[in-house]
């Protein structure tokens, strides 16, 4: 697994965005690369902190859903994905080895303007909406993968979602030979289901 | 004694996962650099007589393989999928 193949995910994990999340890590996938995020760290007893600062080390690319950041019940705002964030722009710009200054990175928000409100330190990158339509963000994070990666064997946007829709309809029953439920997978079984499937699919 | 500086060739297995600087046929750096994972073949270089050398030194951690194998067994996944493939075919 090489550092330039790996892209780190930083997203809400409840089920509201499991949708976004799943279009997100096979179209990843679809495009040649390899998803990494902080769900790897529950099979391990790593620290939390160190493992993802880890993530953020060995990944090229990082792609950033900051939509979630918004008040919680206790009425405070849920701050990881923005602080993931920092983390991989400090690491882009203070990281130790100029292979470094080579990261990317695309946020994506659920509407263009919003992160002017609560985050209005990264105004002047480019941020991208998904409308929470798993479609919008497969186009979103294939194009973006094309244009800072320039490979030139990166499928189309609407032949993506085409595999993943078909890779959807066929999961539960994948799942049911293998007698688990789709919703007891783990990040890394589902990471292993989509690239075992691609490889038969391709 | 002088340090001996190992040099790897384009198309021979990585001898380590690291970054690789382009060297000139005296060993000057040409200023490019590959990211290769231990075992997989060296890239070509820009020029023929040109090779690798292992960027040492340098703060840089190797990058490792820490993705874990799912605990379902990918031989038991493959399966499945070919499974539910011929399924459907059939």
């Amino acid at each position: 697994m090489a550092y330039a193949d790996n892209v780190f995910i930083n997203c809400p994990f409840d089920e509201q965005y499991k949708p976004l999340f799943d279009a997100i890590v096979f179209t990843v996938f679809d495009a040649g690369f390899v998803a990494r995020c902080a769900l790897e760290i529950s099979d391990s007893a790593q620290n939390r902190l160190e493992k993802i600062m880890d993530l953020v080390l060995d990944s090229r690319y990082g792609i950033h859903d900051i939509s979630r950041t918004e008040l919680g019940k206790d009425k405070l705002p849920r701050f990881n994905m923005p602080f993931e964030l920092g983390l991989f722009v400090g690491c882009k710009k203070y990281g130790s080895h100029r292979i470094h200054r080579s990261k990317a990175c695309l946020i994506l928000d659920r509407d263009p303007y919003r992160y002017q409100k609560f985050l209005s330190d990264i105004a002047g990158q480019d941020i991208s909406s998904h409308n929470k339509r798993p479609k919008k963000a497969i186009l979103e994070v294939r194009n973006w993968l094309k244009t800072v990666s320039r490979r030139q064997n990166i499928p189309g946007g609407e032949e993506i979602w085409k595999r993943y829709r078909r890779f959807q309809k066929k999961l539960p029953d994948i799942c049911a030979e293998m007698r688990i439920g789709v919703h007891e997978l783990t990040f890394i079984d589902y990471m292993e289901f989509v690239s075992q499937w691609l490889k038969a699919n391709s | 004694m002088a340090k001996r500086v190992e040099y790897v060739k384009p198309g021979e297995k990585a001898p380590a996962t690291g970054q690789y600087c382009v060297v000139g046929p005296r060993g000057g750096k040409v200023g490019r650099e590959v990211t290769v994972v231990k075992g997989e073949p060296m890239p070509p270089t820009p020029r023929k007589d040109q090779a690798y050398q292992l960027n040492k030194g340098e703060n840089y951690r190797i990058v490792k393989d820490t993705v874990k194998p799912s605990s379902l067994g990918r031989s038991r996944i493959k399966d499945a999928i070919y499974k539910v493939s011929n399924r459907t075919k059939a």
